[in-house]
């Protein structure tokens, strides 16, 4: 089963591959756009912590800590494809029918279609720099035992943003017709956020770490894991538990609507009456 | 030979919501949604044999794509069994769907920014076919659909004509056992959708390919000598083939006269479709009115300078039977 999902991983790097390197100017374009763009979104927060020396009770490297953190996140994300940020469109456009005539497992080919290892790497090369040095600048011990908190923050991170949106996108299941612009909407709530939460009042948090869960991206990992802020302890197994419970929600989600597609069909190419 | 595709009593229907243009309209079906069943399928039984071509026809919403769909494993029955292959399509799917080709007329397979080439090396990976068996049936589709000039060309640079024969081709890397084509000639030149055609019928005779074909048009299923299926609101309402359609129908013909008048002479038994000068065209059935007795009473009533009489098109044929089920 690994071994298969690493093939059609390898499949769309190549295919990846492919594409970029359609001429080589696209190539230096596309990764020098992506990597100013990221960059840019960065820099704000960064040159107010640095001008200020700290936002709230966090100093301005771990806001650049937690800035990285979500780099990386957001880069990851983009490299696993198009399938959370548009599966409402491919509910809504009939296009699960493609991926259902292709003898994988539905969710291999989720998980692996539209891997764009070479479009990610700049973002995620730069995140994982700025994590490295500003750990650095506050003396975090990066012990095996502190890096496999990090990288399994990191994979719930990612595993809540991917559960949201999935379990967004799953209502254009029950509404296919007009709702093929759902998945953008969600992508709109959830996005990795560009300053710590502590100063914001207690019941906005609680909704930013759970109903919309942006905390998660990158500000309640960061603090647990650099111990700031009154982070740290059990904090650091917040993300992962949520990235448990939100993935639960999503998978009965996605197989109830999958089964109730099944059913119904896409709208799209049946013929009555419908747009084609 | 063995059946491949078995249908027993499956019927199928959606629920359609009804919407309003009005404000007032809206604002009722808001609180109070209103809904229709639409039947797609109404209890079909039917088989195909291994090496058959079996076209399947209908008007608009008589059920042919669903039924497609529900043989790609696509959708599941309401009721009855569906069995392709000996498998369950939908229950079965991964290692079902590695044994079919199937091809939409109106959506590509082909990656849209990549080269063909990078979509069938795609296919080899995905559907995990064994070098030999890769090798062999692509240096055949190649052949076959011609995909050389455009081989490393991006699929957004092609022709509608180019891609679908690309479409074919990749349905048939990994030698499919069935061939489920929907719809495979819409929008076609006629020279593209005559190698289409011929296509498909070097594939069910030289490779004994089942191949399963829905279109609205008809002259190109007679061509491939086809056994007809035509659907009529969810019911097949005739399989056979298509001299058997036609005697079904009666022997529909067309009669041109060219005589030396500009008025049509009046001949009992066939209906006057238009004239042009003097040439005059008439349509009738030559089971009722044989043509020896139509001969004589139109050089009767007219002086006639030349005739011809020929077998109606098949989709006039089929468009008369679809007014009767539409009850026109």
């Amino acid at each position: 089963m690994a071994v298969e999902t690493l093939r059609l991983f390898g499949l769309g790097a190549r295919m990846n591959a492919i594409r970029i390197l359609r001429t080589r100017e696209q190539a230096i374009v596309a990764t020098l756009t992506d990597f100013i763009w990221h960059s840019g979104a960065l820099l704000a927060p960064v040159l107010v912590a640095v001008r200020f020396g700290h936002i709230g009770p966090w100093p301005a490297v771990a806001v650049v800590f937690m800035l990285a953190y979500g780099a990386a996140v957001s880069s990851l994300m983009d490299a696993l494809g198009d399938s959370p940020w548009r599966l409402s469109y491919y509910i809504g456009r009939g296009q699960l029918d493609h991926f259902l005539v292709q003898p994988q497992p539905l969710w291999r080919t989720l998980l692996t279609d539209g891997f764009t290892p070479f479009d990610f790497w700049p973002v995620l090369t730069m995140g994982i720099v700025l994590m490295a040095w500003s750990a650095g600048q506050l003396h975090v011990a990066a012990s095996p035992a502190w890096l496999g908190l990090l990288a399994l923050n990191l994979v719930a991170s990612i595993v809540v943003q991917t559960a949201f949106l999935y379990a967004w996108g799953c209502i254009a299941f029950w509404a296919p017709r007009g709702a093929e612009a759902i998945s953008s909407a969600a992508s709109r709530l959830v996005g990795d956020l560009s300053f710590p939460l502590d100063p914001v009042p207690r019941a906005l948090r609680v909704v930013l770490v759970t109903f919309v869960p942006s905390g998660l991206l990158s500000w309640l990992p960061a603090r647990a894991l650099l111990r700031v802020a009154g982070g740290g302890g059990l904090d650091v197994w917040l993300t992962p538990v949520a990235a448990v419970v939100l993935g639960a929600i999503a998978l009965t989600l996605f197989r109830l609507g999958l089964r109730r597609d099944r059913r119904t069909g896409s709208w799209r190419y049946v013929e009555h009456g419908h747009r084609r | 030979m063995a059946t491949v595709v078995e249908l027993r009593g499956v019927h199928k229907s959606f629920e359609r919501r009804l919407r309003s243009a009005t404000f007032a309209g809206l604002l009722r079906d808001a609180l109070r949604p209103r809904r229709e069943t639409v039947t797609a399928l109404r209890g079909i039984d039917l088989d195909v044999e291994e090496g058959e071509i079996m076209a399947y026809a209908g008007p608009n919403g008589a059920g042919k794509s669903t039924t497609i769909k529900l043989l790609a494993g696509l959708l599941a029955p309401d009721a009855g069994t569906v069995r392709a292959l000996g498998a369950d399509p939908v229950r079965d799917r991964v290692r079902y769907v590695g044994r079919i080709g199937v091809v939409f007329g109106q959506r590509t397979e082909l990656w849209w920014d990549h080269p063909v080439s990078a979509t069938f090396g795609w296919r080899r990976t995905v559907w995990g076919i064994p070098d030999d068996v890769y090798e062999r049936s692509l240096a055949f589709a190649r052949d076959l659909l011609g995909l050389d000039p455009f081989w490393n060309a991006s699929a957004r640079e092609l022709s509608l004509g180019q891609r679908m024969r690309a479409d074919l081709a990749l349905a048939l890397v990994g030698e499919p056992r069935i061939l489920f084509l929907d719809e495979p000639t819409i929008g076609l030149d006629a020279l593209v959708k005559q190698e289409v055609l011929d296509a498909i019928r070097t594939l069910n005779r030289e490779r004994a390919m089942t191949v399963m074909i829905t279109s609205h048009d008809m002259p190109d299923l007679e061509q491939l000598r086809a056994r007809i299926v035509l659907l009529n609101a969810g019911s097949i309402a005739f399989d056979g083939s298509f001299d058997e359609l036609r005697r079904r129908l009666g022997d529909r013909r067309r009669l041109v006269l060219e005589t030396d008048s500009a008025a049509a002479p009046a001949l009992p038994g066939t209906t006057h479709l238009g004239s042009e000068g003097g040439r005059h065209e008439y349509a009738f059935d030559a089971l009722a009115t044989p043509i020896p007795q139509l001969l004589a009473a139109a050089a009767a009533r007219a002086r006639l300078l030349d005739v011809e009489t020929h077998r109606a098109p098949i989709e006039d044929v089929v468009a008369d039977l679809y007014r009767d089920w539409r009850g026109d």
